[in-house]
């Protein structure tokens, strides 16, 4: 899957979220996801690779 | 050529095929390829109506979940909107209910008003603008014909997409580079405008016809991309930018995100004008005809372009690049860089040409790479590679995202024990100590087995099992009991038994026994009140309670040196090894445990008092296995399964052997090491077996380990983390990790003197090494 905002960004301190507010659609959760599951539902936006456009 | 198809997904519309403004760097006028002066200028009604037909039965075929459609030209929007209009009500018409349809326009913006904006609208057709940063940068190639600027009417477009009404629409803006251009000066532009994406374009050039180098510089591209990487990075990134959000993720293991770099199979499809269906349309730099495949939307499918040899070229991954490119530690994250930048004409009929060359762009894109890896390698890395507190950090919020994406998977469909533990855990979350001790039940290895296994289940299509519903209700209850919060949680027990993970199996029937059960704290220990239970008759058990008709406590070793450890041989989920576990041992079995355990523990702090202090951090829990010698297994960090067998020698080899699998496992599911594992082969020094690069790293990481005990393992090792560390692979925490397990055994001299006495097994011989020589592979 292709997404922006991949990148992780380890910086950055992490708060604790919440079981209910944990954004499991982020491209961070879905990458996370990821590496443990072979597939998830969890969904990213999609982007176009066509280099003479956006 | 072989290998799968891949579906088209991107769809590039040719809608009209002239443009309104002249400008001397345009690809399609004023490169190799004419084709466009034969063209009709605006896609026929046949056309459109025909593309609609393709992409729906594409889209059935290959079940694909969306298309993108860019809306192109020319210039696009001299279609006029009663065009546009009727290619986005056919296309939408026509795949609907089939896929989702994510259109898209590029223009130059001239002509953008109120009157296509609505339009888009109305249609969700996202706008993406040319702009070359400021009007210097702008004026020295996006002109009209007669010389005028059109600098002030892009501008306007931009503010009219700004506005609140169309902001929505807004894709960004694509900067076309010329190194003539300050690009501080275009940055600062760009930024200005706060657009939601940018991206920059290397003027198209060939070996032919190579870009323009007025100082000389052979990566004066790199100089000056990294100048413009310098002020966003100064700026705190004030926008997402294509190209180095693309480099950002190859460099950590994740995939391009632009065709102009990577190794992805490229997945778009060009439309023109005339029906023609042709290869991505930046080939017409290469020669003339070059995009063309000879087909068209009237006569064949889309999947007959998809298994044409040119578009094939552009989906081998590793094997689409030259022989030079093949080799290069930086071809994931380039890939070779855009196919039409990589031509070079025949000299002679021996040498017919081609693309099979590095791009012409070589040496900028290398250079590019290496300074944004050397700009951003200490702000990306991961401190799970070398802190293992926050390696730990990183597994208990993975463990929480896991159950978090089950619930939201599950979707109202986990049953009412689901959902009633789910509304339970979060008030046992809402003060810190209840928060705290579910962190701690969560934390448990075995929790990941049941979430794994539970979200495959449901994403498979087969339903929560009533076990993994019940486990949530079990430790919701764990964690409850733990904090000693005054709540009732329901729970359900089977089998006779009540597992509460961390804490111990509370008996309540016969083997086949199962049903309803509340679980609610008391007196800093816990009751558990069927159905029909009177008050007072229900099982309680006191803090500390031994074992007893009603109560089986998790085994808990307490013997130094060792760490105090679970012996978990109560957890349904603990069958998670190669090896099985066993069943309940009894006390005296478990007192054996604590001896053989600190033994072997002894030798260790003695021998590797580093890693066994990291160990002592991070191991929780060890599995009894009815045979075999230590393992991890398919669970969260923190676990090993253990054998029956092995002596306190022995043990302690085997203990830092599985520890240090585990670890690599554990680094794995939380960063990515490496990427495309298994398109190259490396030569091991100890066995000289080529192996993918998984393997070794996995060889050397656990070799490196048993070295820092016997230095004997070390042989081989130094030049195994050379070609880690040069391989195309290996991602920056990679490489964080290699350049730690350099300073791991760079003190390996004072190791040996110190266990020059000791008798240990000789190298590559004690049998659980001998055995993770087998076993060492992902999985």
């Amino acid at each position: 899957m292709k997404t922006y905002g991949t990148t992780p960004a380890f910086a950055t301190a992490k708060t604790r979220a919440t079981l209910a507010a944990t954004d499991v659609h982020s491209a961070e959760a879905v990458r996370k996801l990821s590496r443990v599951c072979g597939a998830t539902t969890a969904r990213s936006t999609r982007i176009s690779t066509f280099s003479s456009a956006l | 050529m072989t290998g799968p198809l891949v579906p088209f997904r991107e769809f590039v519309l040719k809608v009209h095929s002239r443009c309104d403004l002249a400008c001397d760097h345009c690809y399609v006028y004023e490169h190799a390829d004419q084709s466009w002066s034969t063209r009709p200028r605006t896609i026929s009604d046949e056309a459109i109506s025909w593309t609609a037909r393709r992409l729906a039965e594409h889209a059935t075929t290959h079940a694909l979940p969306s298309v993108t459609v860019i809306l192109h030209g020319g210039e696009p929007l001299l279609a006029g909107p009663a065009r546009l209009r009727r290619v986005c009500e056919e296309l939408g018409s026509a795949l609907n209910g089939i896929a989702e349809l994510d259109l898209r326009i590029h223009t130059n913006g001239v002509q953008l008003s109120p009157r296509y904006l609505d339009l888009f609208d109305e249609f969700h057709v996202r706008v993406g603008i040319s702009l070359d940063g400021d009007r210097a940068a702008n004026d020295r190639h996006r002109l009209f014909a007669n010389g005028r600027s059109s600098h002030p009417m892009v501008m306007r477009a931009v503010a009219l997409l700004r506005e609140e009404r169309y902001r929505h629409l807004d894709l960004g803006l694509l900067c076309t580079v010329d190194i003539h251009n300050d690009p501080v000066a275009v940055h600062d532009a760009l930024a200005a405008l706060e657009p939601p994406l940018v991206d920059f374009l290397l003027p198209h050039a060939t070996w032919d016809d190579p870009p323009p180098r007025p100082g000389g510089s052979p990566t004066a591209y790199a100089e000056w991309l990294l100048a413009v990487f310098d002020r966003w990075t100064e700026l705190r990134r004030p926008m997402p930018v294509r190209m180095f959000a693309s480099v950002l993720s190859s460099l950590n293991g994740g995939p391009s995100l632009t065709e102009s770099l990577g190794l992805a199979p490229t997945d778009l499809v060009v439309i023109e004008t005339d029906g023609q269906l042709e290869q991505v349309d930046s080939l017409k730099s290469a020669y003339e005809g070059a995009a063309a495949t000879g087909f068209d939307v009237f006569r064949n499918t889309f999947d007959e372009v998809a298994a044409h040899p040119g578009v094939r070229a552009r989906q081998l991954g590793l094997a689409g690049v030259g022989e030079t490119c093949r080799r290069c530690p930086v071809v994931r994250s380039c890939g070779g860089g855009l196919y039409t930048h990589r031509y070079r004409s025949g000299s002679a009929p021996a040498d017919p040409g081609g693309f099979d060359n590095p791009s012409v762009y070589c040496a900028d894109l290398a250079a590019l790479i290496r300074g944004i890896e050397e700009r951003t390698a200490a702000a990306t890395e991961s401190p799970a590679v070398r802190a293992p507190d926050e390696l730990l950090a990183a597994h208990l919020d993975l463990t929480r995202t896991l159950l978090a994406a089950l619930h939201d998977t599950l979707d109202g469909r986990g049953g009412s024990l689901w959902d009633g533990a789910w509304r339970l855990a979060a008030a046992v979350e809402e003060e810190p100590p209840g928060a705290e001790a579910l962190d701690t039940v969560l934390a448990h290895p075995y929790t990941r087995t049941w979430l794994v296994g539970a979200l495959e289940d449901v994403e498979a299509g087969r339903g929560l099992p009533e076990a993994a519903a019940e486990r949530l209700a079990a430790t919701v209850a764990a964690a409850a009991v733990r904090a000693g919060l005054d709540l009732s949680v329901p729970v359900a027990y089977r089998d006779g038994g009540l597992h509460l993970p961390t804490l111990g199996t509370v008996l309540l029937g016969g083997p086949r026994d199962r049903g309803p059960a509340v679980v609610r704290a008391k007196d800093a220990g816990f009751l558990v009140r069927r159905p029909g239970d009177a008050p007072g008759a229900e099982p309680r058990i006191g803090p500390g309670e031994p074992e007893g008709p009603h109560w089986l406590p998790v085994h808990v070793l307490r013997r130094a040196p060792a760490p105090v450890l679970l012996l978990d041989d109560l957890d349904p989920l603990r069958d998670c090894f190669e090896e099985p576990a066993t069943d309940r041992l009894r006390a005296q079995e478990a007192d054996a445990w604590a001896h053989r355990v600190a033994d072997a523990w002894s030798l260790l702090a003695d021998a590797v008092p580093d890693q066994a202090a990291e160990a002592a951090r991070t191991l929780t829990t060890l599995t009894p296995l009815s045979t075999g010698g230590a393992e991890p297994g398919s669970h969260g960090p923190g676990a090993l399964g253990v054998g029956p067998s092995a002596g306190a020698e022995e043990l302690a080899l085997g203990l830092l052997s599985g520890f240090r699998r585990a670890k690599l496992r554990a680094l794995g599911e939380v960063t990515d090491l490496y990427a495309l594992d298994g398109t190259w082969e490396h030569r091991t020094p100890w066995g000289n077996e080529h192996v993918t690069f998984s393997r070794l790293l996995a060889e050397t990481f656990e070799r490196a380990g048993l070295g820092l005990y016997d230095p004997r393992y070390l042989t081989g090792v130094p030049e195994a983390l050379d070609k880690i560390e040069n391989a195309a692979e290996v991602t920056v925490d990679g490489k964080q990790l290699i350049s730690a397990v350099r300073k791991e055994i760079s003190g390996t001299r004072s190791a040996t003197e110190k266990n020059r006495d000791r008798n240990l097994p000789p190298s590559g011989r004690p049998s659980n090494v001998a055995a993770s020589d087998r076993k060492v592979t992902f999985e």
